[in-house]
């Protein structure tokens, strides 16, 4: 066998068990989703599963509790996702430079990072009970947090900023060392303040990895799960309900799973298009 | 008269910076005091007796500190099962995820072969889509072959091949970046190119590779979801299930759970702290590009 012949089956033969298990388990996986979201899907398969076209899809649009599980996701993400990224930037500019504590202060902010949802969710959990809740003692108020439906959303909203800041900052920091401090110089000698050098010198040439961020952080944000999970499972009435939460329950609670399909198929089409756009706008914006 | 108002000018400067020095600073802690409360809180109420759970005020810092908790957890609760179970599964698991994705990323960074741009444009294209989309066709291919369910080999499998197209895309730009002469040389050397994999690409790349051991380990460590839908019998659960089982039943008794969540959370501290080094090296020469 000629040496180049060679060297293609050689590289076919290093791809083979990762892209056999991808395509098993990734790839085919999607288009069944899609598959399983027009049945009234039976798990079992010697029991039929029914072909209801877009019925499923009809229901989901009918369905209020489906509403709201979409109208949180995206609040969600709307909220969680800039206070990450203007927090974690801030911090990391601030921590950029060399100062007294620096690495102890970048691994205080990391530690959330690397701690399970699901303990922090326990943690918050408590911190926001409304009876000697950590929370109500020190700002002195006195709100049923998670058992009131128009407030439990907030602790939510609270440790998905604060378990993210972390993760935001060191991004940062990675980008803020790609900046040439030459730059900052020759601005500040034409007169620039701090604001100007941040607007537009630091911004601009931070563009890959902000963009990085906002598409990591928004497919994070749609699929927010544990912390729903473990501090509401949705309730009190619905109020935290939301797609992933939802979708679990419809199809392992009720079992469901044409219906539970058309949630995540729908999640995936929000998140896919958001992404596209978030990457357009900001290649078009250089 | 000039030199003086540029004296008072200066002093006033120094000031208004070492003010401003003084706000930026304590921001900045009061900011990690934010970060670090809740995890306090956590340890100390992990060490409070029951009675001192429901004072008012709450204690930071309780005035009595007891032990039982953690022996309490492992002895009655029995949480040394959950952790095996969690290591026997986490550690394969991450191996196999690590070797298969470092063979991808390299068969993609070193050689060509027909079909290579678009078999990486489709890993690529779907990164972007949520695991919430696949876990009901899983659950469906799992469920029905009765070997895999109920069976901790399913997870170890299951999560050892998960991830891969992220992972594969994030090493194959460490990859690229190995100098060609080295690789060159080992040829020339009669080495395979097995060998020119383990024995040079991998050491070469450890940074890499640590620093997605603790992407991958914090992951298969902390995943509730999946598991919760296999492992049906109380003895083969993961500490997230048994602890989420736990809190459950006996939600109130916070020191109890704390003390069993400080227990499972210790593996992932301790290896992101063991590879912490490489974890900051990695990301900083820029490995997350998109």
């Amino acid at each position: 066998m000629k040496r180049a012949t060679r060297l293609k089956v050689v590289g076919m033969l290093f791809v083979l068990p990762g892209l056999i298990s991808y395509f098993g388990w990734t790839l085919y996986p999607i288009f069944y989703a899609f598959l399983i979201s027009l049945y009234k899907w039976n798990l079992n398969p010697e029991l039929p599963s029914k072909f209801v076209g877009l019925a499923n899809y009809i229901t989901m649009f009918q369905d209020p509790v489906a509403g709201t599980a979409f109208k949180n996701t995206v609040l969600y993400t709307v909220i969680t996702v800039p206070g990450q990224m203007i927090l974690g930037f801030l911090i990391a500019y601030a921590l950029n430079k060399k100062i007294y504590g620096q690495t102890t202060l970048r691994l205080l902010y990391y530690l959330p990072v690397v701690t399970s949802w699901i303990f922090v969710s326990l943690i918050f959990e408590y911190l926001f009970s409304g009876y000697g809740g950590l929370v109500n003692y020190i700002f002195h108020t006195n709100i049923q947090w998670l058992s009131s439906p128009s407030m439990a959303m907030v602790p939510i909203y609270v440790l998905g900023i604060w378990k993210g800041i972390g993760w935001s900052m060191l991004i940062f920091l990675a980008g803020l060392q790609g900046v040439p401090p030459s730059l900052y110089e020759a601005a500040q000698i034409d007169g620039a303040n701090k604001w100007n050098l941040i607007r537009h010198i630091t911004i601009p040439l931070l563009r890959p990895t902000i963009m990085f961020e906002l598409v990591m952080l928004t497919i994070g944000g749609f699929n927010v799960f544990l912390s729903v999970w473990v501090m509401t499972s949705g309730g009190p009435m619905n109020s935290t309900q939301v797609v992933s939460v939802y979708m679990f329950q419809q199809a392992f609670n009720y079992f469901n799973f044409g219906y539970g399909s058309a949630l995540s198929v729908m999640l995936f089409v929000i998140v896919f298009i958001i992404a596209q756009i978030q990457r357009r706008w900001l290649k078009s914006n250089d | 008269m000039i030199k003086n108002k540029k004296v008072n000018y200066d002093v006033s400067f120094v000031l208004l910076k070492s003010v401003g020095k003084v706000v930026f600073y304590t921001v900045l802690i009061v900011g990690a005091i934010a970060m670090i409360i809740p995890f306090i809180y956590m340890v100390s109420t992990s060490l409070k007796p029951m009675a001192s759970l429901f004072t008012y005020p709450p204690q930071i810092f309780p005035t009595s500190i007891t032990f039982s908790n953690y022996l309490r957890m492992w002895e009655v609760f029995g949480i040394g099962r959950y952790f095996l179970n969690s290591t026997i599964i986490a550690v394969p698991a991450v191996l196999i995820n690590i070797f298969l994705s470092s063979l991808t990323a390299y068969g993609f960074a070193k050689f060509d072969f027909p079909g290579k741009n678009l078999f990486f444009t489709i890993l690529i294209a779907t990164l972007a889509v949520p695991g919430l989309l696949l876990v009901i066709p899983q659950f469906q291919m799992v469920s029905s072959v009765h070997f895999l369910m109920n069976n901790q080999l399913t997870i170890i499998l299951t999560d050892g091949i998960g991830g891969i197209a992220f992972n594969a895309f994030f090493l194959r730009g460490f990859f690229e970046g190995i100098a060609k002469d080295i690789v060159d040389a080992a040829e020339i050397d009669g080495c395979s190119q097995f060998q020119i994999y383990y024995k040079i690409i991998l050491p070469q790349s450890l940074p890499a590779l640590g620093t997605l051991a603790i992407f991958s380990f914090g992951g298969i460590w902390d995943d509730y979801f999946w598991p919760s839908l296999i492992l049906s019998s109380q003895s083969k659960w993961t500490l997230p299930l048994g602890i989420l089982a736990f809190q459950g039943e006996y939600g109130v008794q916070w020191n109890l759970v704390f003390a069993a969540s400080i227990i499972a959370m210790i593996p992932t501290l301790a290896i992101y702290i063991v590879f912490q080094k490489y974890f900051v090296q990695t990301i900083s020469e820029g490995g997350l590009k998109m």
